[in-house]
């Protein structure tokens, strides 16, 4: 990250696309529904060109996993009200296929965790996502929110309790 | 791509979510997350060749590297163009002259409130992606923005100043200064936007911020302290420009 910070190296940038890429595509098309992948592609898109235009902003002392998901969460928050209105994913995992490339490694286990992270609220949704699936400490969580660090283990504690009943595991 | 996309959540002590076993706290999630797939080389690469032709493999202009400046720097260059604004009124039309003593001080403190206001819109308006969104202190500021020019207008112990006939004649004059002051001001903060779609909160701050300041501007020239005259040719500036704002957001979205 210095080096395309400080001199826009494009084999630095390239190299931070390929390593958050998947990751981001894969954190906006949780509960994004059957339109998950097309809408989750133009939000990565949009994603790197505010870290482009960010890039002096980025503190060296700090990490910048959450940095980068400070950005995808508000692009998710501020862009992305377009393909939440597309939330619905289907109720049962046996249905058809999603569109595209997201038939291929769209599991029947993994529709129905999408289908139970659609039932949160979006401020539960966003902690479990960033928490979950992506593996931020709470504390880490809580700045990029805004938010205290209790304020967010409550809003885990509830998620995860409504995961657990919506997955049918014992509380 | 993608090696790193295999590992395991961690839970809220920093151990991973499969070796926990009875170990499981309250926030604890549900089992192992869900393996992410890395991206189709395909994808990836039409993914890689649209954002670096957005991004290093674009030329750079000046619009993208005063985008890329940091928010203080785009707020400095926000209240320089309100400085040029003010001194052209000041060149141009004057300002007020009879404000002295006390009024003075409630005059100096009605202005820094307005100033204060403004500069916290403007903030909220440009402050970055990288940073949690200020999107509560912007809809408070608007609506503030809204009420306090009117409270100020409607206030006339506030002001010395006399009724002129000059200005009453010119009522629409006052209101014609501080659309375009406050226009100018407001594209200004707009243009140094980083989203191509600024969120809506972001466009009605920048544009609540250049009514504020349109509104200060119109209370530093114009003598006038007929309620109706300052409610209706100042303080609907900022009423004005954040409706304009509004139905161009509204039309900005439904196309």
């Amino acid at each position: 990250m210095a080096r395309y910070r400080d001199r826009g190296d494009e084999a630095a940038f390239r190299a931070l696309f390929e390593r958050y890429a998947g990751r981001l595509e894969a954190f906006f098309s949780r509960g994004l529904g059957p339109r998950g992948r097309e809408g989750a592609l133009d939000l990565v898109q949009k994603t790197f060109l505010h870290v482009h235009r960010a890039r002096r902003d980025y503190d060296q002392e700090r990490p910048f996993k959450p940095w980068i998901y400070t950005i995808a969460l508000n692009v998710r928050r501020e862009e992305g009200r377009r393909f939440m209105r597309s939330r619905e994913v289907p109720v049962d995992p046996q249905d058809g296929p999603e569109i595209g490339v997201e038939a291929a490694v769209s599991s029947a286990s993994d529709r129905l965790v999408r289908r139970a992270l659609g039932e949160l609220s979006d401020s539960q949704r966003e902690v479990v996502l960033l928490h979950w699936f992506e593996g931020l400490s709470f504390p880490e969580i809580a700045e990029l929110l805004g938010a205290t660090v209790s304020a967010v283990k409550v809003r885990a504690h509830r998620a995860y309790g409504e995961l657990r009943r919506l997955l049918g595991e014992p509380g | 791509m993608g090696g790193e996309q295999q590992r395991q959540a961690k839970s809220a002590t920093g151990e991973p979510a499969t070796q926990r076993g009875s170990s499981a706290t309250r926030f604890d999630p549900p089992g192992p997350a869900p393996a992410t797939e890395p991206l189709p080389d395909s994808v990836a690469a039409a993914l890689w060749a649209g954002i670096r032709a957005e991004t290093v493999g674009a030329k750079e202009t000046v619009g993208k590297r005063l985008k890329a400046l940091p928010v203080l720097a785009r707020m400095g260059i926000v209240w320089g163009m309100a400085l040029v604004i003010a001194s052209i009124v000041a060149l141009i039309m004057g300002f007020r002259p009879e404000v002295q003593g006390a009024a003075a001080v409630r005059y100096a403190l009605g202005m820094t409130g307005l100033v204060v206001l403004a500069g916290t819109l403007f903030y909220a308006s440009l402050r970055g992606l990288h940073r949690p969104a200020m999107g509560k202190v912007a809809w408070f500021g608007i609506g503030l923005a809204l009420v306090l020019p009117a409270v100020l207008a409607a206030w006339p112990s506030l002001w010395t100043g006399s009724v002129e006939a000059a200005h009453l004649e010119t009522g629409y004059g006052c209101t014609v200064l501080g659309l375009v002051t406050g226009a100018v001001v407001s594209l200004t903060a707009f243009a140094l936007q980083r989203s191509t779609s600024p969120a809506p909160f972001r466009v009605l701050s920048a544009l609540a911020g250049g009514g504020v300041i349109a509104f200060g501007l119109l209370e530093l020239h114009c003598p006038s302290r007929d309620p109706a005259h300052l409610v209706l040719g100042h303080a609907s500036v900022v009423l004005a420009l954040v409706g304009l704002g509004w139905a161009g957001a509204a039309m900005w979205r439904a196309r």
